[in-house]
């Protein structure tokens, strides 16, 4: 992970303007009381050099007992993520239209990425297999059908949810496989996600991953041009975060109230207050373990 | 900023269904009165699990059915409040309505999107006498239904385990068999606290490997070794 800020002056005659990165993991507080690790992962990409892309990730390891690497395989997810999107913006830079980069994230980028997880995952299975110790344990705690799923397909052990975002000068790419939410709060502090449908699968526990077959089908990806008036914060956020709020509107009212913080006490101060404030919410809401990732965009002395 | 940013906090509401045959047949051997008791039993565990578990809101309902079915606890309490009502036996077996009462209630604009899955217990000891086929569909065609964690118990030997199996829908998961009052109240204990604390917990896991199973549901008792005399066997 690393914190860095870029200019983009890119538009004649305003300000130059800087995305600054911030974001934070915390274990949830369901999970401290029963021992379980913080199993979600955060990873960002920002750096000084002008014009570079800034990457930002977060994953969601599942929490099911089965899935008892799901930690290293949210930060397996979140580094593909950073390794796989540098590369695209590399390699798409002269696409002559936002179209076709569209395209070509939409075709290509949901499977490229879930066959680095992937491979990332095998490479980490054959240099540490699960051992008989993982297994014998998982058995006293799920069924033999559930213990047979995973003999026959390790994968499962590391499953994950990712979304990750690409922001360069001219486009911002998102993109999202299983719960969680990626939110854009416009510069009157109006929040709203970034697609409006929702994908109804993911509810009651249940959520799309990168170790589902075929993954890729589930995954949505999401391309807007990103002139100097695009929305001044994008956040991505595992689900441990809106589900901590009473109803949506709870939830988007906190897109609006972080911008506000970031405007009055800036970025600094914002990142130190993350974690105090994302182990309250979880004890007072789902319990879960939260991960919040914020590109804030701003003038570099309003940071 | 000194509070926190966003609106409300709240645990994840976590909606308990008891569903209790309150056929005639129960009213034979005392099973009514021990399923009464067993229930009324578990209560102080079972709120003692909701304490243990804060980001979980546990609500409970119960739906006695027999010459039709109607709630015996029909507003969500809070399971610090809950206090249950003794139920009376006599009647058919009309499961089905059961069902379409739970099927009503598991709708998704009665559900919010965030809440845990929901657990439902079902106790019976005999076979249905309306259109049990009918009910079940009507609450399976319910996203919150099928996703719901389905329990069932059979009490005596005249249960119908088909229709029991049916209704938890999962070849992994047998209906339990309770033979007598002590395995009664091992069975409804196990499902106010072991179940109660596996659905509370926030355990994502992913919706496309068959079997479907939403909530990890812990090792069911075994029944209880036997009754201290023959007469006590249902």
């Amino acid at each position: 992970m690393c914190d860095d800020t870029r200019c983009d002056d890119t538009t004649a005659g305003s300000p130059p303007l800087a995305w600054h990165i911030t974001g934070a993991t915390v274990r949830g507080a369901s999970h401290r009381r029963s021992g379980a690790p913080n199993q979600d992962a955060l990873a960002w990409h920002a750096p000084a050099a002008a014009h570079a892309p800034i990457i930002l990730a977060v994953a969601d390891g599942h929490g099911s007992p089965l899935y008892i690497r799901s930690g290293r395989g949210a930060r397996t997810a979140v580094h593909a993520a950073i390794t796989l999107l540098r590369r695209f913006a590399a390699s798409h830079a002269d696409q002559p239209t936002l179209s076709a980069i569209k395209r070509v994230a939409a075709d290509r980028l949901p499977r490229d990425l879930v066959m680095t997880w992937g491979e990332a995952v095998a490479a980490d299975l054959a240099a540490e297999p699960l051992s008989r110790r993982e297994l014998d344990a998982l058995a006293r705690r799920v069924s033999p059908a559930a213990l047979a799923r995973l003999n026959a397909n390790p994968q499962l052990a590391y499953g994950s949810t990712l979304l990750a975002a690409l922001i360069t000068d001219t486009y911002l790419l998102t993109f999202q496989l299983g719960d969680g939410d990626i939110l854009l709060v416009a510069e009157d502090g109006a929040a709203a996600p970034i697609t409006l449908a929702a994908d109804p699968l993911l509810f009651a526990n249940e959520t799309t991953s990168l170790c589902s077959p075929k993954a890729w089908r589930h995954a949505r990806t999401y391309l807007q041009p990103a002139p100097a008036a695009s929305p001044p914060l994008l956040i991505l956020a595992t689900d441990g975060y809106a589900n901590s709020f009473a109803d949506r509107a709870g939830f988007l009212q906190a897109g609006s109230d972080l911008l506000a913080a970031l405007r009055a006490d800036g970025l600094p101060a914002l990142g130190r207050q993350l974690p105090a404030w994302l182990r309250d919410t979880s004890a007072a809401g789902s319990g879960d373990d939260i991960t919040l990732a914020l590109a804030y965009r701003c003038a570099p002395d309003k940071s | 900023m000194s509070r926190l940013p966003g609106g409300a906090l709240a645990g994840r509401p976590l909606h308990f269904f008891w569903i209790a045959d309150c056929s005639g047949s129960m009213g034979l051997e005392g099973k009514i009165q021990a399923l009464n008791n067993a229930i009324r039993e578990a209560i102080p565990h079972m709120q003692q699990v909701a304490t243990e578990n804060p980001n979980a809101d546990v609500l409970v309902r119960a739906v006695a059915f027999s010459d039709g079915a109607r709630w015996s606890l029909a507003q969500p309490t809070p399971v610090a409040d809950f206090r249950w009502q003794d139920l009376k036996a006599g009647g058919v077996t009309d499961m089905g309505h059961a069902m379409r009462l739970l099927a009503e209630q598991l709708q998704p604009n009665l559900m919010p999107a965030r809440a845990l899955p929901p657990v439902l217990v079902l106790i019976s000891d005999g076979q249905p006498t309306d259109k049990f086929d009918a009910g079940l569909q009507a609450l399976m065609e319910q996203p919150w239904g099928k996703k719901a964690v389905r329990i069932a118990i059979a009490i005596g030997d005249d249960a119908d385990l088909d229709v029991l199996q049916r209704f938890i829908g999962h070849p992994e998961f047998k209906p339990l068999r309770a033979n007598n009052a002590e395995s009664l109240v091992r069975f409804i204990r196990w499902a106010s606290t072991e179940v109660l604390k596996s659905a509370s917990s926030p355990a994502s896991q992913t919706l496309d490997i068959a079997p479907s199973i939403n909530v990890p549901l812990p090792v069911a008792p075994e029944a209880a070794s036997g009754p201290d005399s023959a007469a006590d066997v249902w």
